[in-house]
């Protein structure tokens, strides 16, 4: 089994997703979504043509590369259904110029595919034999009906644009979560789909922040215009080990963001905490001057310590504890802690707990896979504590029952009359209870002490836990939209 | 290091329950030493009825810093003596007998078990085999003889019975046989009418004397005898008549001259001195007992259970003072505490509370007779049925002073305290405190 486990932090993204920015009228954004509406019902009722034009006209209004892939894939479905290859030469007219507009595009091998396709079979049709009685449209020819590849393409859809823009421009985008770091800058366009929370955020503006439901088959423009805010200052905190947790006055709150972060704040002295696993917390107090852009440079250095992960079956009932105090609430955990020698325990009502001591080490992941046994019965402790009671009970009744003999043989002693003689029969009987009294209470004591042996004995499997330990390493991490500093460790 | 804290502290705490919830049992031997009332159970003898008679086996003199008491069981017959220590211990001496041993068969009932009033010997007087009487006597040991009722001095002249009736110790007159030795009191045994003597070592070819009492015309049927000084050193004899209940004195000086040797005498016929008639016709097993040389008391009852108890003067023979009728009476015994005398009766047939189990009453005597209300009682603390407490009773000295003993069904009750009804002390603790 791999298994792979990154910590991704971004270095720069900005470039990587950023859409050029086109300053347009609100009338232009007004228009284009008008023809897009209207060319995205002409496509569902089938009228390519119209439906072509108007996302044409919409593209005109505002050059969104999207437009023009809807444009090629109206034309792409006309000619599919009437075998027409004047269609499908303005879909793949239409399909290269999306890609010449959007370099990027996700889909770019898909579309070349789709390129390909269609334009084999336009030459497919033209080089197909005229029929007598039909014309190239007919769908009764063996040229009319598409070839297999096109079916295999199948039929394609106009697709929808998530915009969002802000004036002025050049703004951070958040999405859902600040400390997932930045989505992009306005403006923006692309897909989305699905509820989100957008934050958007520029040095000496209001953040604007808006809940939106992106539907992927619409148009949906986000236009947010700032207002200024002159008494805000602007922090910039960056960290040389990227991805770090920042903390803002209040650590109790939980971490604003991870660094690289820029954003508002207001004037005045505030305490900035970054931190990250396996480095030193990091702490800052910096007056922030309305206006101004205030950059905090964190520099962690590493510190000993290690991880620690705690898994098991039915881990998730448990609570673990490291030299006395809580680490987890709840398992599966896994914390950083010093290294050195510390005390492990794994507690879990109705089963035994597991105790150990353990040495992390630094830059290591000791992962201890801890099986808890179920607490053995102590029904037998129950039975004997019963008897001893039983036991203590009837010691007691035998023993007020001596007592009671020997009282009355001293009164009837006393006052003599009639005077109990040496051979009175309560004289034995009370000998005989208060010896059954004393082999009660030695009985109940032994069986009280087997109780508590039984109570603290160990019975069944202890628990147990097995220990590995893996050697953590930082390396680089690379991909598609980021590039960043991943640390992993794999077995 | 949480959990062995927690395990010591049950331990020690149960430690500590256990150790303050213990009942010292050991306690209650304390008890039974404390209590002022010995009893014993039948010793290892083949009696399966002990304790049918009781006596003293020590008289004062001889018992010291101890007491003694001279037991008689029956079925089969057997002798012991229980010794009493100074803390009130008792065990048994070793000179316990099975009485079949010694040629006695059969113990009677109501058993006559005398003590000697100048010594410690003990008298068993029973029914011998072959047609004799058994009188089996000595100090600490019985020595057997055989009295055969045709070897006296009446020889024929007087049809004599094999079972004896009563019988009581006399001081009797220095035998005519025997010049120059005082005789000691010995037992004299009435069957019927007549009056045997058993005078030990007799010259040879001597029968023992023996003597044909007469109330004129009144039929003799002698129930009880007893002893009273007489005149020259010698004891008069006392007869209580079972025929018309007169109680009639005798001048016991003639009693060894019944037969004086070497011929038997005419037969002589004795006529009372002084007689008075007691309300009651008294049965086996009356006595006659010597409260002190001028009065005696008369402890009677019929074999229907009709009881009585009366002082008569020994002079006048006439009654001092009201009888006690309780019913039940089976034996009574004289206690001497101080200047004033007791009568200690025992009832075997008494209802304790709802227990047929016998008490012991006991009456004072005063100069104008016997208190007819007892002035106290002794009972079984525990009664049992059929338990026959009182059914024999003697008076025992003990370490210069007299205790009570009582028998019961094979069971005999040493009272070493006694307090009477109104809770001041009959006596107080004889055995010494430790």
């Amino acid at each position: 089994m791999q298994s792979r486990v990154l910590f991704v932090v971004w270095m720069a993204i900005s470039a990587l997703a950023i859409q050029p920015a086109h300053a347009q009228p609100v009338d232009a954004l007004k228009k284009a979504q008008a023809a897009f509406d209207q060319a995205q019902l002409s496509y569902l009722q089938g009228k390519y043509d119209e439906a072509a034009q108007g996302f044409i006209d919409a593209y005109a209004a505002r050059a969104f590369p999207q437009f023009l892939y809807n444009v090629g894939a109206s034309y792409h479905m006309k000619g599919k259904k009437a075998s027409d290859p004047e269609a499908y030469q303005k879909a793949v007219d239409a399909y290269r110029k999306y890609l010449a507009e959007d370099a990027q595009a996700t889909d770019k091998v898909k579309v070349e595919k789709a390129i390909g396709v269609l334009e084999a079979e336009i030459a497919r049709i033209k080089a197909a034999p005229p029929a007598s009685t039909g014309s190239a449209a007919d769908p009764a020819s063996p040229a009319a009906a598409p070839s297999k590849e096109v079916e295999q393409l199948g039929d394609v859809k106009v697709r929808g644009l998530f915009v969002i823009e802000s004036d002025p421009s050049n703004a951070t985008i958040y999405l859902d979560d600040k400390r997932k770091g930045a989505f992009a800058t306005t403006p923006w366009s692309g897909t989305l789909e699905g509820d989100h929370k957008v934050l958007i955020e520029k040095r000496g503006y209001t953040v604007i922040e808006k809940a939106i439901s992106a539907d992927p088959t619409k148009l949906f423009v986000l236009s947010a215009s700032m207002s200024q805010q002159s008494f805000l200052g602007w922090v910039e905190i960056s960290s040389n080990v990227p991805g770090a947790d920042i903390y803002i006055d209040d650590k109790s709150v939980g971490a604003v963001g991870r660094t690289p972060l820029s954003q508002n704040i207001k004037p005045g002295k505030h305490t900035f905490w970054i931190s990250t696993d396996g480095y030193d917390e990091y702490k800052q107090e910096i007056e922030v001057i309305a206006n101004e852009v205030t950059p905090i440079k964190a520099t962690l250095k590493g510190s000993p310590v290690g991880k620690l992960n705690v898994t098991g079956l039915g881990i998730e009932d448990a609570t673990i504890t490291v030299d006395g105090q809580v680490l987890c609430e709840r398992g599966p955990c896994l914390k950083s802690i010093q290294q050195g020698e510390h005390t492990i325990t794994v507690t879990r009502p109705g089963f035994k707990s597991y105790a150990r001591r353990i040495v992390i080490q630094a830059k290591t992941e000791t992962q201890v896979r801890i099986a808890l046994s179920p607490m053995p019965s102590r029904s037998d402790a129950i039975v004997a504590y019963i008897l001893a009671a039983g036991f203590t009970g009837g010691g007691v009744f035998l023993g007020l029952k001596a007592n009671s003999y020997r009282d009355d043989l001293k009164k009837e002693i006393e006052i003599g009359r009639p005077p109990p003689d040496s051979n009175d029969p309560r004289l034995t009987k009370g000998k005989i209870f208060a010896i059954a009294a004393d082999a009660a209470f030695l009985v109940a004591g032994v069986t009280a002490l087997t109780a508590v042996y039984y109570t603290f004995r160990e019975k069944g499997a202890p628990s147990a836990g097995l220990i590995d330990v893996r050697a953590l390493a930082l390396r680089p991490e690379i991909g598609p939209g980021y590039a960043g500093l991943g640390m992993g460790v794999s077995w | 290091m949480r959990r062995t804290t927690t395990t010591m502290t049950t331990m020690t705490f149960l430690l500590a329950a256990s150790t303050l919830a213990a009942c010292n049992w050991t306690k209650f031997d304390d008890l039974a030493d404390e209590t002022w009332v010995n009893s014993t159970g039948k010793p290892d003898v083949k009696s399966a009825d002990w304790g049918v008679a009781i006596t003293r086996g020590a008289d004062t003199g001889d018992s010291g810093a101890s007491g003694t008491l001279a037991i008689i069981g029956a079925g089969p017959g057997t002798y012991s003596e229980l010794k009493y220590n100074e803390s009130g211990s008792s065990h048994f001496e070793n000179t316990s007998l099975a009485l079949a041993a010694q040629g006695i068969m059969t113990v009677d009932s109501p058993t006559i078990w005398l003590s000697s009033p100048a010594s410690s010997e003990v008298a068993l007087v029973t029914t011998g085999n072959a047609g004799s009487i058994v009188v089996a006597n000595g100090t600490h040991l019985l020595s057997v003889r055989q009295l055969f009722t045709t070897n006296t001095s009446l020889e024929s002249s007087a049809t004599i019975g094999t079972t004896p009736d009563a019988a009581t110790y006399m001081q009797p007159a220095e035998f005519p046989g025997l010049p120059g030795i005082t005789p000691t009191p010995q037992p004299i045994v009435a069957v019927a009418d007549v009056v045997m003597g058993t005078i030990i070592n007799l010259p040879s070819n001597t029968k023992q004397p023996a003597c044909k009492l007469a109330d004129g015309s009144n039929q003799m049927q002698i129930r009880a005898l007893g002893a009273t000084p007489g005149a020259g050193g010698t004891d008069d004899v006392l007869v209580w008549n079972g025929k018309d209940g007169r109680l009639l004195r005798y001048d016991g000086s003639v009693f060894n001259g019944c037969l004086p040797p070497p011929a038997p005498q005419p037969q002589p016929q004795f006529q009372p001195d002084l007689a008075d008639k007691p309300a009651l016709l008294p049965g086996k097993g009356s006595q006659i007992l010597s409260i002190d040389d001028s009065r005696v008391l008369l402890a009677g009852h019929t074999d229907s259970g009709d009881s009585l108890l009366q002082v008569f003067a020994t002079d006048t023979l006439k009654p001092i003072g009201n009888p006690v009728t309780t019913a039940g009476l089976r034996q009574a015994a004289i206690l001497a505490i101080g200047a004033t005398s007791y009568v200690v009766a025992g009832y075997p047939t008494a209802l304790v509370d709802t227990t047929v189990s016998g008490q012991v009453l006991i009456y004072r005597i005063g100069a104008t007779g016997l208190e007819t209300a007892q002035v106290a009682s002794l009972y079984d603390a525990q009664p049992e049925g059929n338990q026959s407490f009182g059914r024999s009773v003697a008076v025992m000295p003990y370490r210069g002073k007299s205790v009570i003993a009582v028998a019961a069904d094979n069971e005999v009750f040493v009272y070493f305290q006694a307090k009477l009804e109104d809770g001041s002390a009959l006596y107080d603790e004889t055995r010494q405190v430790k």
